[in-house]
C-alpha cells in the first residue's frame, strides 16, 4: 500500500490532529528526516525537553512516536507521513537508526490502520486543516491575541501577588506555631496553602510546596527541621526576588509557570552549549498533583564550563508509564539550549546525534563546593544543585550513615546508605558514582 | 565559625519551639533586616547550605574498595547497548539473569556503574562472588579463612565464600562435601540449593547416588530436574520407557504439501 493524502486523512484520528498536524509542516521544527526502504522517521520539536522520535512504516501506515498524546497516531506522527507525501526528497536517504530498530522489532504488523475506523464518520481534510493554519497566522488576529496575552499576564501579576501575601502569612504562622510541630504533619499544612497558590496562579510555586512534604519525610527525623529552615528560606527569597522582578523569566518559571519549548528555542538570550553529554541518570516521580515529572541529568564531557544540564518533562501520570528516552550512560552529542538563568541548568535539546569514539569524564575541581557556593549565589532558591566530586572514598558512621570523604578529611553526607544494583534504573545513584571515583 | 554555627542553633531552637527568633540573630543580621523574621529564616537557611558543613556523629569507617573481579569488564563499545538491555522496555520481562549468564559465559564482566549483583542475587554468576560478599559485608561478618568448611561452622561462612569453599573441598574430597551438602542443602531457599547441588557435577559417582534420589520429592522443580540430570549421567534414568512414551507424545509428524514431510515438537511444562 503506498502512503497518500487520503490514506493520512482516514487514519487522523479527528481534525483537530489534522489541524495540528498541519502546525508541525514547517522544517524548522524537525532536524532530523531520514528514510531507508519504506522506513521514515524523523525528530519533532515538541513541547518536552527533548524533541519527539517518531518513526512511520509507509508501506502499512504503521506509525510510532515518543509523545505522551492518547491519539493514535499522533499529530506528530501524521505531520511526519504528510511530509513525506508532499515531498520524500526532502528525507535523506540514513541507515536505520537503533530505537527505529527497536520499534520494528516489537511492533505489530498491520496495527497502524487500526484507528482509521475510529473515526470513520467525521470528515477530515488536510485541506481544511491548513487553512485553519492560515487563519491563525493573520496579522490582526495575532495582535489581538498578543493584546490579549499581555492583559492575562497582567492579571497573573496581580492574582501572584495576592497569593504570595498568603504565603508569607502561612510561613508566619509555621514558625509561630514551631517547626516541630510542622514536620511532623507536613503533608495538610502545604496541600492548603499550595492550593491557594494554584488559584493564586502561581503553579509552579504550588507544585514546588506540593512536594516539599515528600522532600522532607525522605530525610531522617533528627535532619527534618533544618532541612524546613532551608526550604523556607528559599520560600522568602524566591517570593521577594519575584516581587522585586517579576518580569524576570528566571522567577517567572519557578514562581507562576515555565516558558514553552518554542519560546527558549527562539529566545536570542538563552545560552547555547554543542558539545557530547553523558546521562548520569534519570529520575521519575509521581506528583501530588497528578503530574509524573521526569527529570534526565546530564554531564558535558567536552569542557569545564556548563558542565551539567537537567532536562525536565512533565506529563499526566493518567498518560500511563512512558519508556525512558535515555539510560543512564548513555553519550550523544547535542546542541542543548538552556533557559535563561544566572546559573543556567535546565535545557532542552536542539539538535542531536550519536557521539564518536570515546570519552572521560572532565576532570573535577580541587574544591567542589566552591563551585556549588557559588551557584547557590546564583540561584539561592534552587531546590538540587549538581557537583562533581574528585576522588574520595565512600565512609560510614557508626549509625550506619553513608558519607563521601576527600582526601583531605572533608566529609559529604550520601543521601542513600547502600549501593543499588541496576534494579532502581530510574534515580540518580550517588553511592554508585562514589564507588566509580573509589575505584579510580 | 563556632559563633556562626552557636547563633544557627538559637535561631533553630526558637523556631522549633515557636518562639521569635530575631533576638537570638547574630548583631549584624539584625542591623540588616530588623524585626523581619522570615528575612532572618532565608538568612539562615542560607547560611546553613553555604557556609556550614554537616559533620560526621562519629568516626567515619572507610568502606572496602570494591573487589576487583578476575574477569575484564564488557567492553566500552559495547557497553551502550548492554545497559540498554538491561532497562527492561515496557511490558517485556526482564533480560538481566539471561544477559548477565551470557556475558559471563564468554568471560566478561558487568562494569559496576552498569550492573552489579543485590545482595540476595544468589543467581549472579560465580564470578561476582567478591562482589556479593562486598555487598552483604555490612550485615555479616568475615569467613572463617583459615578453617576448612564442614558441617560445624557451615553457617560462619558467606554464601559465596560458602560455595567457594564446597567447590573446593569437592574437587579434593568428593564425599567430604557430599556429607556437607546433603546435612545443609535442605535448610537453603530453592535457588542456593539448586546452586549447591550443582556443585556435585564434579567428580560425580556412584556414592551420590543416594542423596540425588532422595531429591525426588524436592519442592524445587529446577532441583528435580538437576538430579534427575545427575542420575542420568550415571546411568539411573529411572523409567525410560515413561520418559520416552512422554517424549513422543511432545512430537508429531505432519504432511505439508506433496512431498514435504514436517516434524513439530511441542514443548510442555
Amino acid at each position: 500500500m503506498t502512503l497518500t493524502r487520503s490514506a493520512i486523512e482516514a487514519m487522523a484520528p479527528d481534525q483537530s490532529a489534522l489541524s495540528a498536524a498541519s502546525a508541525l509542516l514547517k522544517p524548522a521544527k524537525w532536524p532530523v528526516r531520514a528514510q531507508s526502504g519504506p522506513l521514515i522517521w524523523g525528530e519533532c520539536q515538541g513541547s518536552g525537553a527533548n524533541p519527539y522520535r517518531v518513526v512511520a512504516d509507509t508501506a502499512d501506515s504503521g506509525s510510532k512516536c515518543t509523545c505522551p498524546s492518547r491519539k493514535f497516531p499522533c499529530k506528530h506522527a501524521i505531520a511526519l507521513m504528510w511530509m513525506y507525501v508532499d515531498d520524500a526528497a526532502t528525507f535523506q536517504p540514513g541507515a536505520i537508526p537503533p530505537w527505529v530498530e527497536d520499534w520494528m522489532g516489537r511492533r505489530r504488523k498491520g496495527a497502524g490502520g487500526a484507528a482509521a475506523a475510529t473515526g470513520a464518520s467525521e470528515p477530515k481534510s488536510m485541506a481544511l486543516a491548513q487553512e485553519d493554519a492560515a487563519k491563525a497566522l493573520d496579522p490582526a488576529a495575532e495582535a489581538r491575541k498578543q493584546a490579549s496575552a499581555a492583559k492575562r499576564a497582567q492579571d497573573t501579576r496581580n492574582a501572584v501577588r495576592a497569593g504570595l501575601d498568603d504565603l508569607e502569612a502561612w510561613l508566619t504562622d509555621q514558625l509561630r506555631s514551631g517547626l516541630t510541630a510542622f514536620v511532623t504533619q507536613p503533608g495538610e499544612r502545604c496541600r492548603r496553602i499550595a492550593a491557594r497558590l494554584v488559584d493564586a496562579k502561581a503553579g509552579a510555586l504550588a507544585g514546588r510546596i506540593d512536594e516539599m512534604p515528600s522532600r522532607l519525610l525522605a530525610l531522617p527525623t533528627d535532619e527534618r527541621v533544618e532541612a524546613a529552615i532551608a526550604e523556607f528560606g528559599k520560600l522568602v527569597l524566591l517570593m521577594r526576588a519575584w516581587r522585586a522582578t517579576p518580569d524576570d523569566p528566571e522567577l517567572r518559571r519557578e514562581v507562576v509557570s515555565s516558558e514553552t519549548r518554542e519560546d527558549v528555542l527562539s529566545n536570542p538570550d538563552a545560552l547555547h552549549v554543542a558539545a557530547t553529554w553523558e546521562v548520569l541518570g534519570e529520575r521519575v516521580s509521581t506528583r501530588r498533583d497528578g503530574l509524573v515529572s521526569q527529570a534526565t541529568w546530564l554531564l558535558n564531557l567536552d569542557a569545564h564550563a556548563q558542565l551539567f544540564a537537567l532536562l525536565l518533562d512533565f506529563f499526566p501520570a493518567s498518560a500511563g508509564k512512558r519508556s525512558a528516552a535515555f539510560v543512564a550512560g548513555d553519550r550523544f552529542q547535542a546542541e542543548l539550549v538552556f533557559y535563561p538563568a544566572r546559573s543556567p541548568l535546565r535545557a532542552v535539546i536542539a539538535t542531536r546525534s550519536d557521539a564518536q569514539g570515546e570519552y572521560t569524564w572532565p576532570e573535577p575541581p580541587a574544591d567542589p563546593l566552591t563551585a556549588y557556593a557559588a551557584s547557590k549565589l546564583d540561584a539561592p532558591w534552587r531546590i538540587e544543585t549538581p557537583l562533581l566530586l574528585p576522588q574520595g572514598r565512600i565512609a560510614a558512621e557508626a549509625a550506619g550513615r553513608a558519607w563521601w570523604k576527600a582526601p583531605s578529611g572533608s566529609a559529604l553526607q550520601l543521601r542513600t546508605n547502600r549501593p543499588r544494583s541496576h534494579s532502581a534504573p530510574t534515580s540518580a545513584k550517588p553511592p554508585l558514582c562514589g564507588m566509580a571515583l573509589a575505584l579510580a | 565559625m563556632r559563633d556562626l554555627d552557636a547563633s544557627l542553633a538559637q535561631l533553630r531552637n526558637a523556631w522549633i519551639a515557636g518562639r521569635p527568633a530575631i533576638e537570638s540573630a547574630p548583631t549584624a543580621w539584625r542591623d540588616a533586616i530588623g524585626e523581619d523574621e522570615l528575612a532572618l529564616i532565608a538568612l539562615a537557611g542560607h547560611a546553613s547550605d553555604v557556609l556550614t558543613q554537616r559533620a560526621p556523629g562519629t568516626a567515619l569507617i572507610d568502606r572496602p574498595l570494591l573487589p576487583h573481579l578476575n574477569a575484564p569488564f564488557v567492553p566500552e563499545s559495547l557497553r551502550g547497548r548492554f545497559r540498554r538491555l538491561l532497562a527492561r522496555p515496557q511490558n517485556l520481562p526482564s533480560l538481566e539473569r539471561y544477559l548477565i549468564a551470557f556475558i559471563s559465559a564468554r568471560g566478561l564482566a558487568a562494569h559496576p556503574a552498569d550492573w552489579m549483583p543485590d545482595a540476595k542475587d544468589d543467581w549472579a554468576p560465580d564470578l561476582y562472588a567478591p562482589w556479593l560478599d562486598w555487598i552483604r559485608a555490612d550485615t555479616r561478618a568475615a569467613a572463617p579463612s583459615d578453617d576448612e568448611i564442614s558441617s560445624e561452622n557451615y553457617e560462619l561462612w558467606s554464601w559465596t565464600e560458602r560455595r567457594r569453599a564446597l567447590a573446593a573441598l569437592r574437587a579434593r574430597d568428593p564425599a567430604a562435601a557430599l556429607a556437607i551438602i546433603a546435612a545443609k542443602a535442605g535448610a537453603e531457599p530453592a535457588e542456593r540449593r539448586v546452586r549447591l547441588i550443582e556443585l556435585m557435577q564434579v567428580r560425580l559417582s556412584e556414592t551420590d547416588a543416594e542423596f540425588l534420589e532422595t531429591l525426588a520429592k524436592d519442592r524445587s522443580d529446577r532441583v528435580r530436574a538437576l538430579s534427575r540430570g545427575f542420575l542420568a549421567r550415571l546411568g539411573r534414568a529411572g523409567d525410560t520407557a515413561a520418559l520416552a512414551a512422554e517424549l513422543a507424545e511432545m512430537m508429531s509428524l505432519e504432511k505439508s504439501g506433496s512431498s514435504i514431510v514436517e516434524c513439530a515438537c511441542v514443548w510442555r511444562r
